[in-house]
Order: structure tokens, then C-alpha cells, then sequence
């Protein structure tokens, strides 16, 4: 079930005394804007770090790559942008940014993040990993691109996404939770190969050549 | 003479390629974005100056060519100003390594901040520097005193009242939790700020008997040929030896006491795991006393300010050995040494925390049972992955104080780290040092949290005026 806006607003009024059951979205700067009444949902604010991958130095993205990793953290570039100042998004760019808020998320809700569509019109895109399981603490990556043709002046500390909290139906069985990956991460951070999936798939592909199909 | 004016007008050019570099070199980098507003400060005086300067030498020229000066007048003149060339070079470079990239941008608002609370009127730049060092240097004051009376004065106008210089090892730059030796730093500008060496050092005697007994072992040691000091000489140069070194530890001890007063605990952990890494324990320089005598005034004050005997069992226990250890007896490296260990005995140590007491307002100071709160309070937050920057309920929360957050890190650090590394992804808790990563980039988002917290409300509150 998809949590009213007062609900959100109760649960962070009324933090539960242990850490671990909380709901956290810290800083809120500005409640009454950030949580609307009679919405489903709180603003989130655009943080102050933009991770930009170097197009001059990364010739392809293939997870398959052995390097593919490595290249990414060493081919970007982290730029820090104070609350005051702004990011020019040129048209067909595409930079990981951030959320200004920490989300710590309790065993029972899962937030799903949606760009505001006000920005949506001027061409901004705030793709986001969307779900954002039980547990989770950290920032937000955003994926953020310009769809539009004019750049667009990214401003931290404005509200560029919303994110929906829903309840989970828990399961009787104890389950220990296992972190994300992502967990704990302060800044943008891009993927982490999945050395597991890319297994299968050299699996199939040594399987393809010696059977020759 | 034609001659000395053709090389003073090639002088002038040559001094003009310096200030014109300076400009250059300011107009390169002022588009930086920097962690401190000071950084740009340095950058707008330094600019300036190499303006009037180059004007200045402008004028110069022409007074080379056609006033009949002879040539040791327009030597004076001409250095006048072209000494101060050097002071820009050096003032450029303070700004190296203090923009975003290279120093903890998430600490700089909340230390500004912090400075600012316990020394009015103050400005703070930290620089990271390759050496692993921290060091604080007011370049205000120097400044005004080098341009005074100068035709560059007028310069001095942009600079704040204090303008500290704040020097971190760039390769530690996200370790913030050793930060917490800047507390100790913090301490260097009380102690200038207050004066502190003009009430404390006079309280301090050296034994003169200890001096006379030094002297005849000199002698013998050096022989008594015809170029041997006298007697009395030697005896001024103990003297002289020993009260330079005692000077300069008491002002290093006196730092550490300021910084226990405004940081607590946290400073005594940050520099039990900074001063022993590197360095043997009882090395002592003419300026800094041994890491022995350091530790042992910063855990007197702690047992005497804490109730230590009631903290978590890691932490008595850790509190214990070091009591042990730094309650040793200190070997001196050389006689100067070993007279100014005895000189500062116990009831120095009492004088110097006396004095810290009485340089620190009761509000900068941090306490018994703040540091009993912080533990119960944020560390658990720490322990659930939550920055502790405010405390709940997050809507109107109160931003946390600096000292508090690295103080609870410490604990999470000291006391619970298994804990927090078995809580990780694996990846994260994979070394000893990713985990220790971990929680250092939570302390630091803590930090800026409380820092984005507190900018906001006095924001708010400045447009509502």
C-alpha cells in the first residue's frame, strides 16, 4: 500500500526509538513544499555531486569488457557543486548526480523514485534505479539526462524527483537482510559489474563456439 | 652609470614578469570552485597587490630613466618593492590543493562555521598538502605587517581579521577522524589569540641547578682548548637551549589541552593513532615535546573531566594501556631535552590545563555528558548506516554538533567496528581499511548534513531580515 503524505509526514515526526525501524529522509529543508497534503509522495532535492563520464577517454560501455570497470571509475569526472551555484546539462548529456537527502529505509517499506514532470517538460530526465528496496540507507543516484535541445541549469538544493513509499508484506520467517550494494554510498556511484552474470553469459558464449551452432 | 640604469630598467622588466606570472596564475585558477571563501580571498588580495605592484614598478622605470638618482638610491627603492614579489608566489601557492577536489568539502562549512563560534572575526582556507602534517598558520596578521607603510597597503583591506591557513595530508584528506587533531590546531590559535604565553611561560621556571650541572659535563665533553666556551657561556646557551624548547612544547602542550577542552576524547583518539604511526614515541623536537608527554597531559585531563572509569569496557581498557605507557618515564634524546622534561613537571601540566580552561568559553567546551549522549545517541546511528548530522524527528531536527559526530565515530571506531564491518556489503567490509572508509565517508555525511542544516536556518532567518 502505496503511504498518504501525512504518513510519511507521521513517520518522520515520530521516528521509531530504534535506528534500525526508522524511516529516514534527512535533511528536509523545507516540509510544507516537500510534503504536500493530500499527496502520495515527498520531494527530493538534487544534491551538490555530479559524476561525469569522460566521452573523450571511454570509447564503449561493455560489461563484458574486463576493463569495463575499472574504465568507468577512471575515465569520469567527480564535480562538487555548492548549494548557490549550478551544473549546466548540455543537450544529450548524461551525468549521474545525487539526492541531498540520506534515505534509510526499515524492513518494511520500499521507495520507488519518479523525476518531478515539471522538469520532465523542460527536457530533464530523472531515470532513476526506481526501486529502492527494505533497508536500504544511503543518497540516491539520479540518471540524469537532457532529452531537450537548450541546456538546462541544474541548481542543487532544488526538488527534481518525488519518492513513493509503499509497505511491505513481510513474511513470517526471520530473514537476515542482506545489504545492497550500493549501501552506504555519499556520492554518485555508477554500476558494479555483476561478475556473476557476466559468467553466464561467458558460459554461453564458450558453449556457442565449441559447439559451433 | 648608464650602464646601472639600463640593468635596473632590464630589473624592472624582470620584476614585472614576476608580478605579471602572479596575475596569470591567479586568472588560471580563480574559476576553481573552492571549499572556503577564503581561498578566493587570497586569490582577490593577491591580484591586487600584483596590480599596484606592477604599476609601482611602472613608475619606477620612468623614474630610472630621467631623475638623476644615483645608483644605491635606486637600488633602495627599487627593492622596496620588488621584495614583496615573493610573499605573492607564496601567497598563490596557500591555495593550492583548497578547492573541492582535494580537501573534505563536506567538513569546510561546518569548520568555518566552528571557527568562526570560538575565534570572532576569523576565516578559515584548509589546503591539502603532500606532507603528513597538519599545521595552522594565521597569514593575516604577517600580511598586514609586511605591506604596512608600503604603497601596497591599501590591500590588506580585503583581508579578514584572522585568516588561518589550514594544512591537511592530502592522501588522508577523507580520513576524517584523525581530523580530529584539528582540534589541537584550533588550540595553536587560542593560544596565539589570548595570548596565553604571556600569563603561562612566566609561571615556568628552568631549574637553574639542573643547568649547572649540565654545564661541567659540556665542558669536559668539549674539552678545554682555546676555542672552548667559557663557563658562563655555556651556561647561556643551556639556558637559551632549554627555555626555547620549553617555550615551544608548553605552547604544543597548551594546544592539545584546548583542543581536549573543545573536542574531548576525540582528540586523545585521533592522536594516539596519528603521533605513534610514524614517529617513536619519545621523539621530541626543539619545538615539539615527545608524543609521550602529549598523551599523558591529554589523558590526565580526560580522567579528570570524564567519568573514564564508567566508559564502555574497549574504552577503558584502551585508556588503560595508554595510561601505562604515557605515564613512562620519557627518555630524552639530548640534555636540552632531558632539562626541559624536568622542568615540566606535573604542576606545569597543571598550569597549562588551567589555562586552556580559562582561553575556552563553556559553551565551546565539550564534556562528560555530551560524550555520554553522543554514545548513546548517535553512535547506534552510526551502527544502523544513518549520518548522523540532526537529531530525530526529522522534521525541524536539531543539527548535531561537529565534536559530537566525531566523537561517536571514534566510538563506533574503538568500540563497535566488528559490528559495523559484519554489517556492510561484503565488498565494503572486504579490509579492515574499506570498512574504516565506510564509516569515515558516514562521519563526513553526517558533517554536511549538519552543515547543510544549519546553512539553511541562518539563510532563512538573513531573508526574513
Amino acid at each position: 500500500m502505496i503511504l498518504s503524505a501525512e504518513k510519511i509526514r507521521k513517520l518522520l515526526e515520530h521516528p521509531d526509538p530504534n535506528p534500525a525501524k526508522r524511516l529516514v529522509i534527512s535533511p528536509l529543508l523545507d516540509v510544507q513544499k516537500q510534503i504536500k497534503a493530500g499527496t502520495a509522495s515527498i520531494d527530493i532535492r538534487l544534491g551538490q555531486r555530479f559524476h561525469v563520464p569522460l566521452r573523450a577517454k571511454l570509447s564503449q560501455l561493455d560489461v563484458m569488457s574486463p576493463t569495463h570497470q575499472t574504465d568507468l571509475l577512471r575515465y569520469k569526472d567527480d564535480t562538487f557543486v555548492p548549494i548557490g551555484d549550478y551544473f549546466v546539462l548540455h543537450p544529450g548529456q548524461f551525468v549521474l548526480g545525487e539526492t541531498l537527502e540520506w534515505v534509510h529505509l526499515p524492513t518494511d517499506l520500499v521507495a520507488f523514485v519518479v523525476g518531478k514532470s515539471t522538469w520532465g517538460r523542460d527536457g530533464l530526465i530523472i531515470a532513476t534505479a526506481i526501486g529502492v528496496h527494505p533497508n536500504f540507507s544511503g543518497i540516491l543516484t539520479l540518471e540524469i539526462s537532457n532529452v531537450g535541445e537548450i541546456p538546462i541549469y541544474l541548481y542543487p538544493g532544488l526538488a527534481v524527483a518525488q519518492l513513493f513509499l509503499a509497505s511491505v508484506q513481510l513474511s513470517t520467517e526471520s530473514v537476515s537482510p542482506v545489504p545492497s550494494a550500493f549501501q552506504i554510498q555519499t556520492a554518485p556511484r555508477t554500476r558494479n559489474v555483476d561478475i556473476e552474470d557476466r559468467e553466464i553469459i561467458e558460459i554461453f558464449a564458450k558453449h556457442l563456439k565449441t559447439t559451433n551452432l | 652609470m648608464d650602464s646601472f640604469r639600463r640593468i635596473a630598467a632590464l630589473r624592472i622588466q624582470a620584476a614585472q614578469d614576476r608580478t605579471h606570472a602572479v596575475t596569470e596564475e591567479v586568472s588560471r585558477v580563480e574559476n576553481k570552485v573552492y571549499a572556503s571563501p577564503g581561498s578566493q580571498t587570497i586569490l582577490r588580495f593577491a591580484k591586487d597587490a600584483a596590480s599596484r605592484i606592477e604599476a609601482l614598478l611602472e613608475t619606477e622605470k620612468q623614474i630610472a630613466n630621467s631623475s638623476p638618482l644615483t645608483a644605491p638610491q635606486l637600488e633602495t627603492r627599487l627593492y622596496r618593492i620588488s621584495r614583496l614579489l615573493p610573499l605573492l608566489h607564496e601567497l598563490v601557492g596557500f591555495v593550492d590543493g583548497s578547492d573541492v577536489h582535494q580537501c573534505p568539502s563536506q567538513l569546510i562549512p561546518t569548520l568555518r562555521r566552528y571557527s568562526k563560534s570560538i575565534l570572532p572575526g576569523s576565516e578559515i582556507i584548509v589546503s591539502s598538502k603532500p606532507e603528513l602534517n597538519y599545521s595552522i598558520q594565521d597569514i593575516a596578521a604577517p600580511l598586514r605587517n609586511l605591506f604596512s607603510g608600503t604603497e601596497v597597503e591599501s590591500s590588506c583591506a580585503l583581508l579578514p581579521d584572522l585568516l588561518f591557513v589550514v594544512t591537511i595530508p592530502v592522501v588522508e584528506s577523507g580520513q576524517i577522524l584523525i581530523h580530529g587533531v584539528l582540534a589541537h590546531e584550533l588550540g595553536h590559535a587560542i593560544y596565539d589569540r589570548h595570548g596565553i604565553a604571556k600569563s603561562l611561560l612566566p609561571m615556568i621556571t628552568v631549574s637553574e641547578d639542573m643547568v649547572k650541572k649540565l654545564v661541567p659535563l659540556m665542558m669536559n665533553s668539549q674539552g678545554k682548548g682555546a676555542g672552548a666556551p667559557s663557563e658562563l657561556g655555556l651556561r647561556r646557551k643551556v639556558t637559551e637551549e632549554v627555555t626555547e624548547r620549553v617555550n615551544g612544547w608548553v605552547k604544543e602542550l597548551c594546544s592539545d589541552a584546548i583542543g581536549i577542552q573543545l573536542f574531548g576524547p576525540a582528540l586523545f583518539f585521533a592522536a594516539t593513532h596519528l603521533l605513534t604511526s610514524f614517529s617513536r614515541i619519545d621523539k621530541a623536537t626543539e619545538t615539539h615535546p615527545p608524543a609521550r608527554l602529549r598523551l599523558r597531559l591529554m589523558l590526565r585531563m580526560l580522567k579528570q573531566r570524564y567519568p573514564v572509569n564508567e566508559w564502555s569496557e574497549g574504552l577503558q581498557s584502551l585508556c588503560r594501556n595508554w595510561d601505562e605507557v604515557s605515564s613512562g618515564p620519557v627518555s630524552g634524546t639530548n640534555h636540552y631535552d632531558q632539562i626541559a622534561l624536568e622542568t615540566i613537571n606535573d604542576a606545569v601540566l597543571d598550569f597549562v590545563t588551567l589555562a586552556s580552561e580559562s582561553a575556552t568559553s563553556a559553551c565551546a567546551r565539550y564534556d562528560g555528558e555530551r560524550f555520554r549522549n553522543d554514545i548513546a545517541q548517535l553512535a547506534p546511528m552510526f551502527l544502523n548506516h544513518i549520518p548522523p548530522g540532526e537529531m530525530p524527528p526529522y522534521i525541524g531536527g536539531v543539527p548535531v554538533g561537529l565534536a559530537s559526530i566525531i566523537n561517536a565515530g571514534w566510538h563506533v571506531y574503538l568500540c563497535d567496528f566488528d559490528k559495523f564491518r559484519k554489517s556492510l556489503h561484503p565488498k565494503d567490509g572486504d579490509t579492515r581499511f574499506a570498512a574504516a572508509t565506510k564509516l569515515h565517508e558516514l562521519v563526513l555525511k553526517a558533517i554536511e548534513i549538519s552543515g547543510i542544516r544549519i546553512s539553511w536556518e541562518e539563510a532563512r532567518r538573513d531573508s526574513k531580515r
